[in-house]
Parts: C-alpha cells; sequence; structure tokens
C-alpha cells in the first residue's frame, strides 16, 4: 500500500490519534510548511495506562478560530501548525501545568508558538544561550524568543523546571522504557516506576502501547519535577560539569544534625568528646553549660541543656560545619567500650550463672546461653568449666553491651561487692 | 486551601485507656495492636490494625496489652486527612484518591482477598507512584495463627474491625513540606540460577532455572536452600523480595508471602549475617533522622531474632507485610517527612 505524504508527516511531528493531518501545504518561495491538523472528538480507545490526555484531551474542543502556532524548523523550512482544535481555557499568565501533558505540535490558545519550540528555546537558555543566540540557532524572530522567555518567566516555581523536558516525541522516553538509557536515579518511587512500564512494554498480555507508557513517565517526571533535578539533568544533557556537581552534591553525605536522644550531646558536654573546635562561642558556650551541669541534679534540667547545645549547633550550623562533620562520624563509629567488665574471675559471674534472678533480662539469646552453660555446669561442675563459663558470658555481655546497658549496669554496680 | 501548620508523626506504645482518651479529643491515630485491645473502641479519626509485635525504643517485643499509636500532629480541620474504608473493587482507586501533595497510610489484613488483590495488582493502579503510599499488612500474634483472622479497624464507623478491608489515611501536606518513601532490604540477589515464572500469583510451582524447566519446590529440596532467605527481584535497582511461607512437597508446589510476577528475573537472597549490624551499616544516620513513621518484617523480626534488640531510633509495628507503594517482605519501610518551617 502507497503511504499518503500526510502519513510521513504525521510519523515526523509525533502527531498520532486521535490527532491527524488534515492538510499540507508547502510554500517553497517563503520556505514555509503548513500542516492543518484535526482532533477526533471522541472517546480514546481503551488503554492499559489513564494517559495523561484523557484529562487534557476531555478539553480539546473545536473552535470557530483557527489557531497558527510556529513549530520547530523542518530542515530549511519553518512550520507552523494550524488548528480549529484546541483548549480554549488555558490563558493563563505563564506556562500552565495542563499545557506541559498537551502533544509537543499543540500550542496555547494565547500563545502563538508550539510546546515544542517552547521547550527547545527553554533548553537552549538552561544552557546558557543569550536570546539572540537561540533565534540565530533555532532559526525563528528574536521576538519570539522574548515571548517565551517571558512565558518562563511568569511560570510558578513549582514547575517550571518542566518547562525544559523533552516532549513526548523525544526518543530518550522511549530508549528509557526500552532500556537503552539508564537514568541514574534514587528515586524509590521512579525506580519502581520505570520497572513497570519496562515490564509492561515486553508482557504480550498486557498491550501496553509505547506512547502511554512514554507519556506515563512524562507526567511523572512532571509531577515530581522539583525532586529529580538529577534525572532531568541526565535526560536534557545538561552540560557535564554542571551535571558533575549535581552528582557529586547527590552523592555528598548530608550532615545530620543528632537527634536530642543522640548520646553525642551528652559526651559532648561531659567532655568525653572533644571536638578540637576553633569556634570562639561553642567553646564558651560549652564551658559555661558544662559548669552549669555539674551542679544539675533535676533530669529535666539537664534535657533542657542538652537541648539548648543542639539548638546552638542549629543555629550556627553552617559556621560549626567542620563540627558537625566530626560529629556525623563519631555518630557513624562504633560505640566504643563505655565500661570496664569485672575480670572473668571475680565472683559475679559465678553467681550470675547460679541465680537466674540476680540480674534478670528479656534478652532471648542471653537467657538461652545462661540456660546452655547452667546444663553444662550442672553435668560437669569442674573449676575449668566454670571458668569458661564466666568466660562466655562476661564476653556475651561485652560484645552486647549497646543491647544490654541495663544488664551491663547492673553487673558493674554489683561487681564491687565481688 | 493550602496547610499552614507542619505536620508531623509522633509515636508511642500506651495502653487502650491513654488511647481512648486521645480518641475522644478528636486525634489522628494510626494504630497497632492485639485484636483483643482494639474492639469496641469509641469512634474516632483513626485507623488501625492487629498486630502484637512491635519495635520499641526498647528493642522488639510481643505485647498483646498495649498499642503503638502514631499521632499525625498539626491537622488543620480546613484540610483535614480523609480516612477510607476499601474493598476488593474500590483499592485500585487508592492512588487517585491520594492528596495532591501528601501521603496515604494503607493497612490491609493479611490473606485476605484484598491484601492479595492489592500485592499483585497494586503497581498497575492508576497513579501509582505519583504520591507516596505506605503502610502494612495487619496479622496476628503467632499463637493464633489458624484460629484468628488478621484484622483492621476503621475508626469513623464505630471502630469496626474488618478482615476483607483495607483502611487508609490520606493525609494532605503543607507545600514547604515533602513526604518520601524508602526502604532498608538487607538482601540482595545471591549467586545462585536465575528463577523465573510463567505466572503471577502466591503460589509457584512449575518454573525455569537459568532458562531450565524446573519445578520450584524440587529445587528448594535438592539445593537445600534455606528457606529463610526470600526469592529477590531487581526492580532498576531495587530489591524487592518475595518470601517462602511453606514449601508443600506433596504437591510440589511452593506458598508464598507476596506474589511472584510472571517473567520477573528472581534469585534467592543472599545470607544476611548479623542483621542489626548489616542494618545500622544500611541505614546511615543522615536517613535515620526525620524517619517518622516506619514499620519492619515478622520474618526480620523472627529469623534475625530481634526481640530486645533495637534498630537504631527506628520504632512501629512489626507486620506481616510490608507496603511502600507495593507490597514488600522481609523489608523495612519508612516515610520522611522533610521542610516545614523554622
Amino acid at each position: 500500500m502507497v503511504k499518503q505524504p500526510k502519513y510521513y508527516f504525521e510519523t515526523i511531528l509525533g502527531i498520532n490519534a486521535p490527532w491527524s493531518i488534515q492538510d499540507v501545504s508547502i510554500d517553497e518561495k517563503n520556505k514555509i510548511i503548513k500542516i492543518d491538523i484535526a482532533y477526533q472528538l471522541e472517546k480514546s480507545k481503551f488503554s492499559f495506562f489513564a494517559k495523561p490526555s484523557e484529562t487534557t484531551s476531555q478539553k480539546i474542543q473545536h473552535t470557530n478560530n483557527v489557531k497558527r502556532w510556529t513549530h520547530t524548523r523542518l530542515g530549511q523550512y519553518s512550520c507552523q501548525i494550524n488548528s480549529a482544535y484546541f483548549d480554549p481555557t488555558i490563558t493563563t499568565l505563564g506556562v500552565s501545568r495542563d499545557s506541559l501533558l498537551q502533544p509537543g505540535f499543540l500550542g496555547d490558545a494565547n500563545r502563538n508558538y508550539s510546546h515544542q519550540l517552547r521547550q527547545q528555546i527553554a533548553l537552549a537558555h538552561t544552557r546558557g544561550l543569550a536570546a539572540e543566540a537561540i533565534s540565530q540557532m533555532l532559526l525563528i524572530e528574536p521576538s519570539l524568543v522574548d515571548e517565551v522567555l517571558s512565558d518562563i518567566e511568569k511560570t510558578p516555581e513549582s514547575y517550571r523546571m518542566a518547562i525544559v523536558l523533552p516532549t513526548e516525541v523525544d526518543p530518550i522516553w522511549e530508549n528509557m522504557v526500552h532500556d537503552k538509557f539508564h537514568l541514574k536515579t534514587q528515586s524509590f518511587p521512579l525506580r519502581l516506576m520505570l520497572s513497570k512500564l519496562k515490564l509492561s512494554i515486553i508482557d504480550p498480555n498486557t498491550h501496553v502501547q509505547i506512547n502511554d507508557a512514554v507519556n506515563e513517565l512524562r507526567k511523572f517526571f512532571i509531577a515530581h519535577i522539583n525532586h529529580l533535578e538529577s534525572e532531568v539533568g541526565q535526560i536534557c544533557a545538561l552540560s557535564n560539569k554542571k551535571h558533575t556537581i549535581d552528582e557529586r552534591q547527590t552523592t555528598t553525605t548530608k550532615l545530620v544534625l543528632p537527634s536530642l536522644k543522640n548520646s553525642i550531646w551528652m559526651k559532648l558536654v561531659s567532655g568525653k568528646v572533644d571536638l578540637k573546635s576553633t569556634n570562639m562561642p561553642l567553646n564558651l558556650f560549652l564551658v559555661r553549660l558544662r559548669h552549669a551541669f555539674t551542679h544539675m541534679d533535676d533530669n529535666n534540667n539537664r534535657i533542657t541543656a542538652l537541648n539548648s547545645l543542639r539548638e546552638f549547633f542549629r543555629k550556627n550550623a553552617r559556621t560549626l560545619k567542620k563540627e558537625l562533620i566530626l560529629m556525623n562520624q563519631l555518630m557513624n563509629a562504633p560505640e566504643e567500650n563505655q565500661f570496664t567488665l569485672p575480670d572473668e574471675n571475680s565472683g559475679i559471674w559465678q553467681r550470675i550463672l547460679k541465680d537466674d534472678t540476680f540480674i534478670p533480662s528479656s534478652h532471648i539469646a542471653y537467657k538461652l546461653l545462661l540456660a546452655n552453660l547452667r546444663s553444662q555446669l550442672l553435668m560437669n561442675p569442674d573449676p575449668v568449666v566454670e571458668l569458661t563459663a564466666a568466660r562466655r558470658v562476661r564476653d556475651f555481655i561485652k560484645h552486647n553491651q549497646r543491647f544490654m546497658q541495663q544488664e551491663l549496669r547492673m553487673v558493674i554496680n554489683n561487681s564491687h561487692a565481688h | 486551601m493550602a496547610q499552614e501548620a507542619d505536620i508531623s508523626i509522633r509515636s508511642e506504645l500506651i495502653d487502650r485507656v491513654q488511647l481512648i482518651e486521645k480518641i475522644n479529643k478528636g486525634e489522628y491515630l494510626v494504630i497497632a495492636a492485639d485484636e483483643s485491645v482494639l474492639t469496641d473502641l469509641p469512634s474516632g479519626n483513626w485507623i488501625a490494625g492487629t498486630i502484637p509485635y512491635f519495635m520499641t525504643a526498647e528493642g522488639g517485643t510481643a505485647d498483646r496489652n498495649n498499642m503503638f499509636v502514631h499521632t499525625i500532629d498539626g491537622v488543620q480541620s480546613s484540610n483535614a486527612p480523609r480516612i477510607t474504608l476499601y474493598d476488593g473493587n474500590s483499592i485500585s482507586r487508592i492512588a487517585q484518591e491520594a492528596p495532591e501533595h501528601g501521603f496515604t497510610i494503607v493497612i490491609l489484613p493479611a490473606m485476605s482477598e484484598i491484601h492479595l488483590a492489592y500485592a499483585q495488582n497494586s503497581p498497575d493502579y492508576t497513579n501509582m507512584y505519583f504520591s507516596p503510599i505506605i503502610g502494612w499488612i495487619s496479622g496476628v500474634h503467632l499463637d493464633d495463627i489458624g484460629s484468628r483472622n488478621a484484622k483492621v479497624g476503621f475508626g469513623p464507623a464505630r471502630g469496626m474491625l474488618f478482615d476483607q478491608q483495607a483502611v487508609a489515611m490520606h493525609i494532605p501536606l503543607p507545600v514547604n513540606q515533602l513526604a518520601n518513601i524508602n526502604i532498608v532490604n538487607l538482601f540482595t540477589q545471591g549467586n545462585g540460577p536465575e528463577i523465573k515464572f510463567k505466572h503471577t500469583g502466591f503460589s509457584a510451582t512449575d518454573c525455569t532455572i537459568n532458562g531450565e524447566p524446573a519445578n520450584l519446590a524440587d529445587y528448594i529440596k535438592h539445593a537445600k536452600i534455606d528457606t529463610r532467605l526470600p526469592l529477590v527481584a531487581n526492580y532498576s535497582g531495587v530489591m524487592v523480595n518475595v518470601s517462602i511461607q511453606q514449601v508443600d512437597e506433596a504437591n510440589n508446589k511452593v506458598e508464598l508471602y507476596a506474589p511472584v510476577f510472571a517473567d520477573i528475573s528472581y534469585r534467592f537472597a543472599k545470607p544476611v549475617d548479623n542483621y542489626i549490624e548489616s542494618f545500622n551499616k544500611e541505614l546511615s544516620a543522615s536517613a535515620s533522622e526525620g524517619i517518622s513513621f516506619s514499620c519492619n518484617c515478622i520474618l526480620n523480626y523472627l529469623y534475625s531474632e530481634l526481640e530486645g534488640k533495637k534498630t537504631r531510633d527506628l520504632t512501629g509495628p512489626i507486620t506481616f507485610g510490608e507496603v511502600a507503594y507495593q507490597l514488600l517482605n522481609q523489608t523495612l519501610v519508612y516515610l520522611s517527612i522533610s521542610g516545614g518551617s523554622r
């Protein structure tokens, strides 16, 4: 079957049902291609996914006006899209969220440029090109570039970055869904979504069209645009240097202000941890705090004092970066032994082995160990066996002291009597 | 209408008297408790799930008398959370009904039809992954398995308990706050053969092992697979577990705690030597700050002997399955809320 030229233009421009090309006229003298498009105003076919255009397409209406939008060039020819079908409700200042979900070949009711042209201008601008350079690169009027840039400026920041996202015809989206482009992302929902889309495309039972998958993915990006900066940078191939900086920033460990419950505050106040800080206000504050702390009996006052130290760090975080880095390192390091356990020859271990009410514990593993050792001792009450059992109990508590603080304190408190 | 106050979540282990007081104050609550203490609670702004296992500040514990309660603070009456009851037909709308900006907490009863439906179909629900959905599968005390069903509680309707419906709380956030869901899964794919299934489902019989037709139950028996280790699939870098419930050698069938999906590549997990140590390495200090809600799997609790042990500052119910958008097994899921006014 010989394909009509309109079909080729539909393929090149990414015009799919329910949109179609009605007529193509070529003005060779002025090097303009004019494309008249139409829209089939009926329910779109069932799709496995909810198409983003399902809601936006419901707003597409036939009007008595034919809108003309300047589109991206086709070779040496400028391209105009003409349509009596569009969403007449989009008349916002700036770029509306709805228009981001529309096909790239359309434009807004109150604009003279297509969404795809706007995206190209926005991307060039993001890459640092001046308006004049953009005009020359895209071979469009400087006034049009200025108009687009002005609209971008007026767009709410909550989704402004979405304007640079490639339109649905850009192969990057298909490449992601077909796993030809590997997007690096830490976003958990994006990973799950990508996985779902990739599988749906290859699953013969689900009849998912690639267009639907692309629209779904694009819609996700628009919805979460401000949290996908790195991903947008990858998709839009924004400058390597910027991307490297972004990557470095996203892989840098975030400094954390420890919670009040964290023992680091107590260690700072008690002097167990010395940050070796050269920050004068911090050092003065710590001296004052330590002095006051030693005279505090009430727990509430102590907690207030620790909280005040934490607040000091919060308010002065920018000047205490070095100290915070060190604190974060200390927090992540394994806890040092805070206590010295009695020697294995201490009578306290024998008492633990003989009397199961002496150091009560709710730790299953510890109770199982004691039961095991006690039965060994019952069968063979040899001094060597006793010493080995004592050693095992001691080692167990030492190894698990982080989770057996209560038992540990009881052992130490009672060890003096033995 | 935008929220003004910041939303935060605090958690505590309280008794029934304290809980009733909170309910009567109109607080928005997510409750985990044994069924015996959930019955006949007054109407209120709460959802609940039956489970008597919790990770508390003192460590993992089984407690039939107290309840683990998450309280949603900062709620404005002009934009309050919505509490919804879902059945097998309506659960597919959960992501569509999530707030424009906010998050959803959902609880589903274990081994119910709605649990199975969610497990199999949730990845394909409209708007799934667009809005954070976190939650858990309610269960029972291990001694009650077989004699009691897992249930959920729907506060607005005189605290009725359901074993075939799910409950959800859709919580809007002010624009300056952001909810983020992540997981801690210590299991990674082991070096064993690639296993694939022809059919999606909660039980597996025939499969392919490294491309060759095989039976999973036979493979587990002959390869002496430790069934405490889950099957693990790699979802674009996210490791998703499917835990083994039971190997039915007589029928050559393996029952699972989550569905395996057709044509996904699975491998049995590498063993994890020390859960707490591995957990601490996996969850950096930075991640644990700002975590508002978390839950961990009963299988991790049992196999890694978490009774009396702590998972850093993370507390919450120990559950029969976890929800981080879709159903997960043997995983800790958590929600952080960032931003907020200073």
